[in-house]
This record gives C-alpha cells, structure tokens and sequence, in this order.
C-alpha cells in the first residue's frame, strides 16, 4: 500500500486558465495500463485519495472560486495532455515504493480527452481566492476509488476547480493511496 | 465532533485559520463539513444499521456501505472482462 503525491505543479503540461466550467487540476483513475513506460504494471488496483490541497498562485485579490472532486469515468487509452503516468515513480512519498498503477493526469481540460465524463462529486469546497485550503480524511475515511476499468466505469477521480471572475491558475495537490 | 473522519483547515488573510471536523458519508462516501456545535441533524445522521455517519442525501435511503458498492462495481468489472 504505496502512498503517492503529485501537484499540478509539475513541468508535464502549463497549468491551465480558470474558466466558467471546471478545469481539471488532477486526475487519478484505477487503469489496467497501456502506457509507453510504466516502471511497474500490476493490474487495476483500488485508491484511497487522503489529503487535498487547493489554492491560487497570482496576485491576491477578492474572487470567488469553486473545487471539487467528481468520480469520473476515465478511458483506458485516452489522449491526455498532461499524462503522468509514464513518471509515476517519481510520485511515491517512499521512494523505495513501487511506482503506481493508476492512470494520472495534471492539468488537463475536459476536452483534451473524448472518453472522459464527469460524474457525482464526493468533495466540494468554494474559497476566496486569498484563501488556501487543506482537507485530510482520517483512516478509513478516504474518497475512494474501485479497481475497475473505464469500461464499467466509475474508475477515478477528478480534482477540478472553476471561477467565473478569476483568472489566472489554480493550484492543487492531492496525496492517494493505492491498494 | 467525536471522532471525526477528517480534518480541513482554511487559511485566510481576513478570516484567519478556520478550522473544521469532517466525516465521509458510509453509503456514498462524500465529504461532508462540521459545524461547531451544529444539530447531528443539520449535517446527516448516524445509520442504525451500519453504525456509521452519514449524508443529509443518503440519510432517508436504505443502508448500502460504499465498501458494499466498490465490491459489487468490481465483481461486475470482473465478470465483464472474463467475457472477452
């Protein structure tokens, strides 16, 4: 049981620009992979989201701004930008841990995928843009997701946020657990 | 709250640090945030059968435990993919 983090600070893709509807910071989805270079595929495998971070990183001002995190069906070959998981050993909190099996993404818009579809969101929280936010669940109170493929669905999570005032980035930071 | 599932902390120049106990729902495993002080019923309730928090949305329905539903969504992938 690996625990991992990753931000959307990562050099992968530009962050993107807020926007009236949610922009995906994050992604994680269960995956049987079919990526070009995992260091390790194990199968599909359950993950436990544990620990959210969520803010801003331009200059303060009085906006209003929403995150979530929605569970999402996420294709098993989808173009992404911002794919991760080609470096997910580099994720592992433990470096001596095995990289995940999960599908990862940054900063990554609806559209940069055809099979993607949002679905109910398990965590919301709406912020003022000078506002930094962290929300970590206690054992056995994760936001889990099933070690399922995308085509029963259901297989992720999506950390999104959106504003319609504020533009600029938003930043985010998740820590999981994989099973 | 007593024993709380969670933790979530707002830092804010005006409001200063805000902090709050959460819980996550046992039948649809959504985060939900505490009040000080608020009425268990402003928040959810306590199923009978399960014995554990949930949601204001799942608090009218019957007890089905996540743990019960991520069990039925893989045994249906399981049973998908031995199709192919």
């Amino acid at each position: 049981m690996a625990n991992f983090t990753i931000t959307n600070s990562t050099n992968v893709t530009a962050q993107s620009a807020t926007a009236a509807v949610y922009t995906t910071l994050i992604g994680v989805a269960a995956s049987s992979g079919s990526f070009a270079n995992p260091p390790t595929i194990t199968g599909l495998r359950r993950g436990k989201l544990y620990d959210i971070l969520v803010g801003t990183n331009t200059t303060p001002a009085d906006n209003f701004l929403e995150f979530i995190v929605s569970r999402a069906t996420v294709g098993s070959s989808p173009v992404w930008v911002g794919s991760v998981s080609s470096v997910s050993s580099t994720f592992a909190n433990d470096q001596a841990d095995a990289a995940f099996a999960a599908f990862a993404t940054v900063n990554a818009s609806a559209a940069s995928s055809t099979a993607f579809s949002v679905l109910t969101p398990a965590w919301y929280i709406g912020l003022n843009q000078r506002a930094s936010f962290r929300w970590v669940a206690a054992p056995g109170s994760e936001i889990t997701y099933p070690a399922v493929s995308s085509a029963t669905g259901n297989n992720g999570l999506l950390l999104g946020g959106r504003s319609g005032a504020y533009v600029g980035t938003l930043t985010g930071t998740i820590m999981f657990q994989e099973q | 709250m007593r024993n709380p599932g969670g933790y979530a902390v707002l830092i804010d120049p005006d409001k200063g640090i805000v902090e709050r106990d959460t819980f996550t729902c046992n039948h649809c495993n959504t985060v939900v945030y505490i009040k000080p002080k608020a009425s268990p019923d402003d928040f959810g309730s306590m199923c009978r059968l399960c014995m554990k928090m949930v949601c204001r949305r799942c608090a009218n329905y019957g007890c089905t435990p996540f743990e019960k539903k991520l069990e039925a969504i893989e045994a249906r992938d399981r049973a998908r993919r031995s199709y192919e």
